[in-house]
């Protein structure tokens, strides 16, 4: 039933995402013109450790933009009446995993994007794979994460403003942390040296899972 | 009988913050030495002032001073005269034979010992010392004073413990209270729980604001000229409890905003409760790794020794712990006020 | 009101802080000297004000209800 109905809702978001191209596009020009911006302010970097921030921070506010959204069509009526079919533990998880994909889509692009835009001389001792699975584990908690405060701000008038309120202070230590193991993945780091950032990265977020999966019904029952 | 059972733990946080107040103004530092001139030594006699901190020497006292090379061989000071209370005058006989390197200094008197961090610096280079350069090391004082330790880096200001630390212990204390009855807002839907959390959060914010504050007046003036680690001079440390505390601050100053953008009371206290649940549980999980990863100011991290290592004969512990008590039995005290005033509030709104 | 108050009080401690730095930096002087004895004092007061603080934000809930309840 869960799984029926988690497929069901991912399709239906899918659709809705294809119908509504000009949202999507509106958030890979987003990531584009900022990165940009910064590479008419920086050109070449040649502190590795900067460069990796500047990604991340990149990376930050594009993901706050592109998942801000994600509770934004819940006042239409048509939705309103979809989402009180289903049972509120598969919107989030279903909203958590859409956005997941959506963020590492994002997030890719982005480093795509900024690696030919930026350049950086010491990036030539970077462990892709470890590099590629501190992104993807980084975004998973800041994608999850801002699912979750986005649906407490979708609450209030002020979405957007207050979601980065919310969202950035807690965001902070998955942040933290994914900076810390990029910067070790880019100096050419093993996977055993990386192995407690796996593991802490890992935990923090099962947790933000597991408490979006408590937490959300409270939210979602009027 | 009544109000002492119902008031009994607000007159223990009267009495423990009384004996911390008297025992941290009251109880004097131990006395250790502060500086050494000359600051190196030549062969033959060197002629050198010792300057100390709450010694009190008097000049009919036996002191003993030398110097440790090593473990075993020490070179001992002769004609020791007291110049006042916290300064000696000293000679030490350098044989041709002192280790070029940063050599500790001893001093023992019949009420105190203390051993000197790396003070005299010598400059002769040969390689074993001399027979008659060794003396023996007289007894240590035997009782031990009731005094509060003194460090090189610290000095007074370790008086601090008692009152910047608990602020800490205080603010982790009340906001467990507000996520606790947070949670059983989220179970009974009863809008007494929602106040109780939303006062406490108040609370843990003023005592985070007090941490802070003097967090930064204390590290300012004790870690902006010593450490090797950090060398800062402004407020502000980029330290990682320092930090915590910081992300802490926002949180709930944004669990504040959350609650003033919101109309609808109801709605109000559960749309924060989910916040402060989601919002605790990070922070907690923040403030337990973080720590890990990188590097410290504070106590036990990056090579600063513990307070327990400050401490050996534990007379600290004797007041950090009541302290701790009495200032987290005051912030629930406040909070218990601030609990009565919004209900009474309430009451009023309602008729 | 009580706002500009607040205002104008910091604006003199910064004023006064910067004209003691100009004179050969006095207050970091008070505070290294006798063993920085005066930083205890600096953290005892801060804690003082803002139990303070607290003191004077309960005096004004309480009038407020005093009000409310005499209605």
């Amino acid at each position: 039933m869960f799984a029926k109905q988690l497929v069901n809702l991912l399709k239906h978001e899918l659709t809705l995402e294809m119908k509504q191209k000009h949202f999507i596009s509106s958030i890979v020009l987003y990531i584009v013109s900022t990165i940009f911006v910064c590479s008419l302010s920086f050109t070449s970097i040649s502190e590795t450790s900067i460069w990796n921030a500047l990604f991340w921070i990149i990376i930050l506010f594009s993901l706050t933009n592109a998942i801000s959204k994600s509770f934004l069509n819940e006042n239409s009526d048509k939705q309103l009446f979809l989402y009180t079919l289903i049972n509120p533990r598969v919107l989030i998880v279903g909203k958590i995993l859409y956005n997941l994909v959506l963020s590492i889509l994002l997030v890719v692009l982005s480093f795509v994007v900024f690696t030919i835009f930026i350049q950086s001389d010491g990036l030539t001792d970077m462990n892709y794979w470890l590099f590629f699975l501190a992104v993807i584990l980084g975004s998973t908690s800041l994608s999850s994460t801002l699912t979750m405060v986005s649906a407490i701000a979708s609450k209030t008038n002020n979405n957007i403003g207050i979601l980065s309120i919310l969202a950035f202070p807690i965001l902070i230590p998955s942040i933290l942390l994914s900076i810390e193991f990029s910067n070790l993945a880019i100096n050419g780091g093993t996977t055993e040296m990386a192995g407690q950032f796996i593991v802490f990265l890992s935990l923090i977020n099962l947790l933000i899972i597991i408490l979006s999966f408590l937490l959300f019904p409270y939210l979602w029952r009027e | 009988m009544k109000t002492v059972k119902q008031h009994w733990w607000k007159a223990l946080s009267v009495i423990l913050l009384v004996y911390t107040f008297g025992f941290s103004f009251l109880v004097p530092l131990s006395p250790s030495i502060k500086s050494a001139t000359p600051s190196s030594l030549e062969i033959g006699e060197n002629k050198v002032i010792l300057t100390g901190y709450n010694t009190g020497f008097t000049a009919d006292e036996p002191i003993h001073i030398a110097i440790e090379y090593d473990k075993q061989t020490l070179l001992c000071g002769t004609a020791i005269s007291v110049l006042n209370e916290n300064q000696i005058e000293a000679s030490f006989t350098v044989p041709d034979s002192l280790p070029s390197k940063v050599l500790h200094l001893r001093l023992h008197t019949t009420r105190f010992s203390c051993f000197s961090p790396e003070l005299i610096k010598a400059f002769s280079i040969v390689e074993a010392p001399a027979d008659d350069a060794q003396c023996s090391s007289p007894p240590l004082a035997s009782s031990v004073p009731l005094d509060i330790p003194n460090r090189l880096q610290l000095n007074e200001t370790i008086r601090n413990l008692m009152f910047h630390v608990p602020m800490w212990f205080t603010m982790m204390v009340i906001l467990s209270i507000s996520f606790w009855y947070s949670i059983k807002y989220l179970n009974t839907f009863d809008l007494r729980y929602d106040r109780i959390a939303r006062e406490a959060v108040n609370i843990g914010l003023l005592f985070a604001a007090l941490g802070l504050v003097t967090g930064s007046i204390w590290a300012k003036f004790t870690w902006s000229e010593h450490t090797d680690l950090f060398t800062t001079s402004g407020w502000w440390v980029n330290d990682v409890k320092l930090n915590g505390a910081a992300i802490t601050t926002l949180i709930y100053l944004a669990y504040r905003i959350l609650r003033n953008s919101l109309q609808e009371a109801n709605q109000k206290a559960k749309v924060s409760a989910v916040y402060n649940i989601f919002a605790f549980v990070l922070m907690l999980v923040f403030i337990m790794i973080l720590p890990r990863i990188t590097d410290s100011l504070h106590p036990g991290n990056g090579g600063n020794p513990a307070f327990g290592k400050y401490d050996l004969d534990s007379t600290l512990r004797k007041v950090f712990y009541p302290a701790v008590v009495g200032w987290i039995l005051l912030g629930i005290w406040m909070l218990s006020l601030k609990k009565r005033i919004s209900t009474l509030e309430n009451n009023l709104e309602d008729e | 009101m009580n706002k500009k108050i607040v205002f104008l009080l910091l604006a003199f401690i910064a004023f006064f802080y910067n004209a003691s730095l100009a004179k050969g930096n006095l207050v970091e002087q008070t505070f290294h000297e006798s063993g920085k004895i005066n930083v205890v004092v600096a953290i005892v007061l801060v804690i003082f004000i803002g139990l303070i603080f607290y003191l004077i934000k309960l005096d004004r809930k309480i009038s407020k209800i005093e009000k409310e309840s005499k209605k």
